[in-house]
């Protein structure tokens, strides 16, 4: 059975008092979206992974120290200092120039994993020539939906249709993957 | 931020591909921050593009047809057009074997049907002129003679003498006009014949049934003041229970006539009905 996480006004008050039970509820509620954030901005998984730590350092010392007022925002709270963790940590990799490089990286190699990557096969295979096309051209080379339904001879909705097929797809196969 | 919105504005793919302006990327990052089912699908569109990208990258899917220009012209129309046409082709093949081989025969047969009836009819119509004409041939008797000897004509006999002469060729012809005479009420119209020029006889033709005790028959005409025109005796009922009286058209006028038939048994005649006819010439 799934835990039954506690209200967000539970676990700033349980902080307020010390309780580290409640400090590591509210990493475990919002470290993931922490680290997706970092990542998609940084696209570096060190550095989104320092991210994720130094956000939590911040906000459980905050909260301790009773700097949240109102516990309903906890979780805009914890998106502000993540975005402020990150905005540093790209100020700090731009003096070291890596940011450039970082941008040029063709691919996303920080959400692949291998049932990423097999679940994707499985999908393309179900594909025709001229949908998986349409794939490469609008997520790849990021052409724009018109001129890809000219090119390929295909109506836009048809793309929208062979886009979200793909997806739901993929969704079910990746999920399948991941419980096994 | 509306998960109602979100999906109609495709943001999460936006946000993914970058396509959001700062202030929808903040309000789609605060609402992922307490949504989670919105996180998810965030994660899951990021591994899918994700997994495009790098399927794409590895030369795992096929990009054939992403340069421009080379998807085949055969995609492009050729093929539609061909199916078309072989579409139609297949529709006009499939109808002119129907016709060569189910039309056409039933129409063959039908006709040959229709001609049988024509000639059968013909051979029909045919027989009874032949009849009407062996009859006419037989009762060929001298001038003024009557054949019974027991009916005397009171007027006109130059009239009755024309129905005892030979017939004539004209009447031998096919097309002798005929009337079937019907017994009439008062106020009824009466029958009608409408005669050509051309016509040189024409015929009545009378049921008279099977039930009559009578040999032969008189058959009487007479024009609108009552005086006798034409007589026909010894008159033989055909197979089909009528007898069958040709007049000289030449004795009749457009005008109203009344047709007696007798009977003739051996002792003494006896009037069996009287007909109304109407000439038209």
């Amino acid at each position: 059975m799934q835990k039954e996480t506690p209200s967000d006004t539970t676990l700033v008050d349980d902080i307020r008092r010390g309780e580290s039970v409640a400090e590591t509820a509210i990493y475990e509620k919002y470290a993931a979206r922490v680290y997706y954030l970092a990542l998609s901005e940084l696209r570096s998984i060190e550095d989104a992974e320092d991210v994720r730590v130094e956000t939590f350092l911040r906000v459980i010392k905050a909260l301790r120290n009773g700097q949240l007022r109102s516990p309903e925002a906890l979780p805009g709270f914890v998106l502000g200092t993540a975005k402020n963790v990150i905005r540093e940590r790209i100020r700090q990799r731009r003096k070291e120039e890596r940011i450039a490089q970082a941008d040029n990286e063709p691919g996303d190699p920080f959400f692949i994993d291998p049932w990423v990557k097999q679940a994707i096969k499985q999908v393309i295979r179900r594909l025709k020539p001229r949908e998986q096309a349409f794939l490469v051209m609008y997520f790849y080379q990021e052409l724009p939906p018109d001129q890809i339904a000219a090119r390929l001879n295909l109506k836009p909705e048809r793309l929208r249709l062979i886009k979200s097929r793909a997806l739901k797809h993929f969704r079910e196969l990746y999920s399948r993957l991941v419980k096994n | 931020m509306k998960h109602s919105q979100i999906e109609d504005q495709q943001i999460v793919e936006r946000y993914i591909r970058n396509q959001l302006n700062d202030d929808q990327r903040s309000e789609f990052q605060a609402h992922f921050f307490v949504c989670d089912e919105c996180f998810t699908n965030l994660q899951t569109m990021e591994r899918f593009i994700a997994g495009i990208r790098d399927g794409a990258e590895s030369g795992l899917m096929s990009a054939d047809l992403t340069k421009p220009g080379l998807l085949p012209f055969w995609n492009r129309w050729f093929k539609p057009a061909f199916a078309i046409t072989a579409i139609a082709t297949l529709v006009l093949t499939a109808v002119v074997a129907w016709l060569m081989l189910v039309r056409l025969p039933d129409l063959r047969n039908q006709l040959t049907l229709e001609r049988q009836a024509r000639e059968d009819l013909e051979i029909t119509k045919q027989r009874e002129i032949d009849e009407l004409n062996n009859r006419l041939t037989k009762r060929e008797v001298p001038n003024g003679q009557s054949e019974s000897g027991g009916t005397t004509l009171q007027s006109k006999p130059d009239e009755v003498s024309e129905v005892n002469r030979k017939p004539s060729p004209e009447l031998i012809a096919r097309n002798v006009p005929i009337v079937a005479l019907a017994s009439t009420r008062s106020g009824e119209d009466a029958n009608q014949i409408k005669l050509s020029p051309n016509s040189s006889h024409f015929a009545c033709w009378i049921e008279v049934g099977p039930g009559l005790d009578s040999d032969s028959f008189q058959v009487e005409a007479f024009n609108e003041s009552g005086a006798l025109i034409a007589l026909l005796r010894e008159i033989k009922k055909n197979r089909k229970g009528a007898v069958i009286a040709t007049f000289s058209a030449q004795k009749f006028s457009s005008g109203d006539y009344r047709i007696r038939l007798y009977g003739l048994p051996k002792s003494d005649r006896s009037l069996i009905g009287e007909y109304k006819l109407h000439v038209d010439k």
